[in-house]
């Protein structure tokens, strides 16, 4: 790829983000990372105490518990978008161009309205009372209303239609930018549909794979309202852990460490990602 | 209607309706809600249209709505300009501070929201800026930046470097290459990023919050601190209108990004 | 375009006429309030406003704003008490009246946050009943203007529950495993474990603790879930059978479901006292003391007690408040309790830590 020596121009272009990230970001990431290095004060804010207590308390097995637990919630909403949407975006991507720009508008416009009602919309369906059992019982298929909510599973599953979107769309635009003759050549010599998809499609879009498994995984750690709303919020996750200790707890420096851990975590993850997507396919979208 | 029937045909195209339809469930009862009795939100009572006028008369709903269009309006228009400004400068430059640039400029939607949250009341509060207008949107297009860097970032390294060469090699010069050739290639990314960054800012609530002065509460805060003790069918038809609204908004991005990805 | 153009003016018309409120506030408080908004400059005829959404109805700010061309600027408060010393350190002079909990006052007293309120600008001050005042977070009523007092309360369903419920000690019970609803509150819950064994909710004996959290652990199988906004929803869809939680909650859920019954518990109760204050920095004084003067109006307050369902402080108020007030939130409270109602109190560092513990601990 020939690339014009334009490096001033680049850098002019480069300018206003850069000094927006440092100003914006850095600055007051920084200070979160400051404090999560400092004492808590007994009344309010902080003392300038240096300490890595914030960090060794981490290891506490409550702390740890519900770090683990968040992650786990976080691997299993990731495995369970990435099963249902890669199939999605695989068949979307055989449609004709119109249907494919219909879906897609389709798959986007959920984004604008608020999540907070869809998620209230849920646990109407969802209620003793609501919809879904009435029509169970209705049809006689259940005696008694099913608890559908409050349970691990309502968290799995109010997780995944929140996130399923990000999944949906990084995978779309791996797999419509693949090149058919590739796949035509390798049925040409003889290969089944199974053994192409394997050998070609899967190994093509992995960037795609990766970079959706990422944009669902990281905010899955830290999305709480859907668990405290439809898993009953008896168990926490860290985005709760993190809110309870900068409100009602009163130790900014803790809530500092633990978004540190989140932020480490997601530094982690894009790791990951690069390794697997060249810096070319950077694009997630 | 028509396209609609000839996607569903054969498994695949049940298995996209499916996944489809369960997407739009709860937002089919959030719009059924809107036409319900009870106003308290908690049951169905009734069908009625009330709450629809009673939206256009109560004062808060109109004001925080029209505080979350100017924070959202603003911020997309700065985060549209950096972010795509700078996801063309990054695609263009090897050095290796920009990639750790591209990874720290993602941070704002990577970190928890309460804690980007009190990290801004902070740093502002050091600085002198009041929480008031100018606070939301500096720290609205700081969480709108990413989007934007993202979506446009893509297309641009799906675009053949002939065309702003050949712009060049006709005398063109880097500004004028970039506003004849680039931005018209790049524009239906542009608002899609811009959309989506857009939703993102009127669906904000913990960095509105600790953010918004006296007269510029934004309409999810106010919808957050109303649900904190019901559901009123205001906020449903609230809502519903903006769904309205939307869906001819997306619409609109939507074929003017096919029209542009077929050049 | 007829039909367009009609619907346009039906909807203006509707915009025009705001229905008239007559039992929301006293003539004399009325005609108060406006002579002395008259005499206001327009750029001090604002009121800042920072509390909970609904905390004070709309009804009354709105009446309030027309009758005297104050404006008030309501900022929806979205959390607890913490985000308004958070937001009131950061930006001193952004607020002039807020109403929050009792505990934070005191702190916020101490690090100079909050204006000395004077009672001769408030000729309602007289109407504050005074067994709301002189409390642990402000002892000579310097900041102070009690708003609500609160009990949170056993609630259960007549109907489904397996167990009738007297305290805190049936919530134990194995037979509401999966169907306990609870305000989402650490000292709350962490409360009904301490007065169970029957210990104080501001105990710091780190022994008694480890008791407690042990106790509280045990309550977990039992909870179907915590929600500190909306609990009673729990209790509406069927999903829980009984709960602990506010009045104003059980309020709204008895109002759909008569089967519902609300209980003091035996072990003692949980007493709270929510306070008006005026920040330090508070830019529109004059406005905010008339503000003020009208909310402590006896038919005011009553209307403000009759919506919101929290327990009343205004000695004025009581001819005014309806029956069913009365009826549903304290008929079966006993005085005697009553006065033994237990304030939860700040903590110091190493305590706080203790009770850190024991809330992640049920919740992990």
């Amino acid at each position: 790829m020939r690339r014009k020596p334009n490096k001033k121009g680049g850098l002019l272009a480069l300018m206003p983000l850069y000094l927006w990230t440092l100003l914006l970001v850095v600055f007051p990431m920084g200070y979160v990372l400051v404090m999560s290095f400092m004492t808590k004060n007994d009344q309010f804010g902080v003392d300038f105490i240096l300490t890595l207590g914030n960090y060794i308390r981490l290891s506490d097995p409550s702390n740890m518990n519900i770090l683990l637990n968040s992650l786990k919630t976080a691997v299993f909403t990731t495995l369970l978008t990435l099963l249902l949407g890669y199939p999605f975006a695989f068949a979307m991507s055989k449609r004709k161009k119109s249907q494919r720009n219909l879906i897609m508008l389709l798959v986007i416009v959920p984004f604008w309205t608020s999540a907070l009602l869809r998620t209230y919309g849920w646990m109407l369906l969802m209620r003793s009372n609501g919809l879904l059992n009435n029509v169970l019982m209705g049809l006689h298929l259940t005696e008694k209303p099913i608890q559908f909510l409050y349970n691990n599973g309502a968290v799995l599953f109010g997780m995944t239609y929140s996130l399923l979107p990000f999944m949906i769309l990084p995978l779309y635009s791996s797999l419509e930018k693949l090149d058919n003759s590739l796949l035509e050549a390798s049925r040409d010599l003889g290969a089944g549909r199974l053994r192409s998809f394997l050998t070609i499609t899967l190994p093509m879009t992995l960037p795609g794979v990766v970079s959706g498994c990422m944009l669902v995984f990281v905010p899955s750690v830290g999305l709480y309202f859907i668990s405290d709303l439809m898993g009953g919020g008896s168990g926490m996750v860290l985005g709760n852990l993190i809110s309870y200790y900068l409100t009602t707890g009163r130790d900014w420096p803790m809530g500092a460490a633990l978004s540190m851990v989140m932020v480490v975590l997601t530094f982690l993850t894009m790791g990951v990602y690069r390794r697997f997507a060249s810096n070319d396919s950077l694009g997630v979208f | 209607m028509r396209t609609l029937k000839r996607i569903t045909r054969g498994i695949p195209g049940l298995y996209l309706l499916l996944i489809l339809l369960l997407m739009y469930l709860p937002i089919v009862v959030v719009v059924a809600y809107s036409f319900n009795a009870q106003p308290k939100g908690l049951m169905w009572t009734g069908f009625t249209t009330e709450w629809y006028p009673a939206l256009f008369q109560n004062r808060q709903i109109m004001a925080s709505f029209k505080n979350s269009l100017i924070v959202a309006g603003w911020s997309c228009l700065i985060a549209g300009v950096i972010g795509t400004l700078g996801a063309v400068a990054l695609s263009r430059t090897k050095i290796r501070s920009a990639a750790a640039l591209e990874t720290v400029a993602m941070l704002p939607i990577m970190t928890p929201e309460i804690a980007l949250a009190m990290a801004f009341l902070v740093t502002f509060s050091l600085v002198g800026l009041p929480s008031g207008m100018l606070a939301l949107v500096l720290s609205h297009a700081t969480f709108c930046i990413p989007y934007i860097l993202i979506i446009v970032r893509t297309r641009l390294t799906g675009l053949n470097p002939s065309y702003e060469e050949a712009a060049r090699d006709l005398g063109a010069g880097p500004v004028r290459a970039f506003i004849t050739v680039i931005v018209p290639l790049i524009a239906p990314a542009i608002l899609s990023g811009v959309l989506l960054a857009f939703a993102m800012s009127m669906d904000d609530v913990i960095i509105s919050f600790f953010m918004a002065g006296p007269t510029s509460t934004t309409f999810p805060v106010y919808v957050f601190g109303k649900l904190k003790t019901d559901v009123p069918p205001t906020i449903n038809a609230m809502c519903t209108v903006t769904l309205g609204v939307t869906f001819i908004a997306v619409a609109a991005s939507q074929l003017l990004r096919s029209k542009g990805s077929n050049t | 375009m007829k039909r367009v153009l009609s619907i346009m003016i039906a909807l203006c018309m509707m915009l025009i006429s705001i229905p008239a409120m007559a039992e929301t506030a006293s003539p004399e408080i009325l005609e108060w309030v406006r002579a002395q908004a008259d005499a206001l400059s327009p750029d001090q005829k604002v009121v800042n406003v920072f509390t909970w959404t609904g905390y004070i109805p709309d009804e009354v700010v709105n009446q309030f704003m027309d009758e005297t061309g104050i404006t008030i600027n309501y900022s929806p408060l979205l959390g607890d008490n913490e985000e308004v010393r958070t937001k009131i350190s950061a930006n001193p002079d952004m607020y002039d009246l807020v109403i929050c909990s009792d505990y934070i006052i005191g702190t916020m007293a101490d690090q100079g946050l909050l204006h000395e309120i004077d009672p001769a600008k408030i000729p309602n001050y007289a109407n504050i009943n005074p067994g709301f005042q002189g409390k642990f977070y402000d002892p000579d009523n310097k900041y102070t203007i009690p708003y609500t007092n609160s009990i949170p309360m056993l609630v259960y369903n007549t109907a489904t529950s397996p167990v009738e419920v007297t305290g805190y000690t049936d919530l134990w019970d194995s037979a509401f495993e999966n169907s306990l609803v609870c305000v989402a509150e650490s000292r709350v819950i962490i409360g009904m474990a301490q007065k169970k064994l029957g210990m104080s909710y501001n105990e710091t004996d780190p022994e008694k603790l480890a008791l407690v959290k042990d106790e509280l652990i045990k309550l977990r199988p039992n909870i179907v879930t915590l929600n500190s906004d909306t609990p009673h929803n729990a209790l509406i869809s069927g999903d829980a059978s009984a709960g602990f939680m506010y009045g104003s909650q059980y309020n709204a859920a008895r109002a759909l479901i008569p089967e519902l019954q609300n209980v003091y518990p035996k072990e003692g109760l949980g007493y709270g006292i929510d306070n008006i204050v005026v920040p330090a920095g508070a830019q529109h004084l004059d406005a905010t003391y008339i503000f003020l003067n009208y909310l402590l109006d006896g038919q005011v307050s009553a209307y403000i007690s009759s919506v919101i369902f929290y327990g009343n402080c205004n000695t004025a108020a009581t001819e005014f408040l309806p029956e069913s007030f009365q009826d549903e939130a304290l008929q079966n409270l006993d005085p005697q309790m009553y006065a033994e109602a237990e304030f939860i109190m700040p903590l110091d560092a190493e305590t706080q830590a203790i009770y850190d513990d024991i809330w992640i601990s049920f919740r992990q």
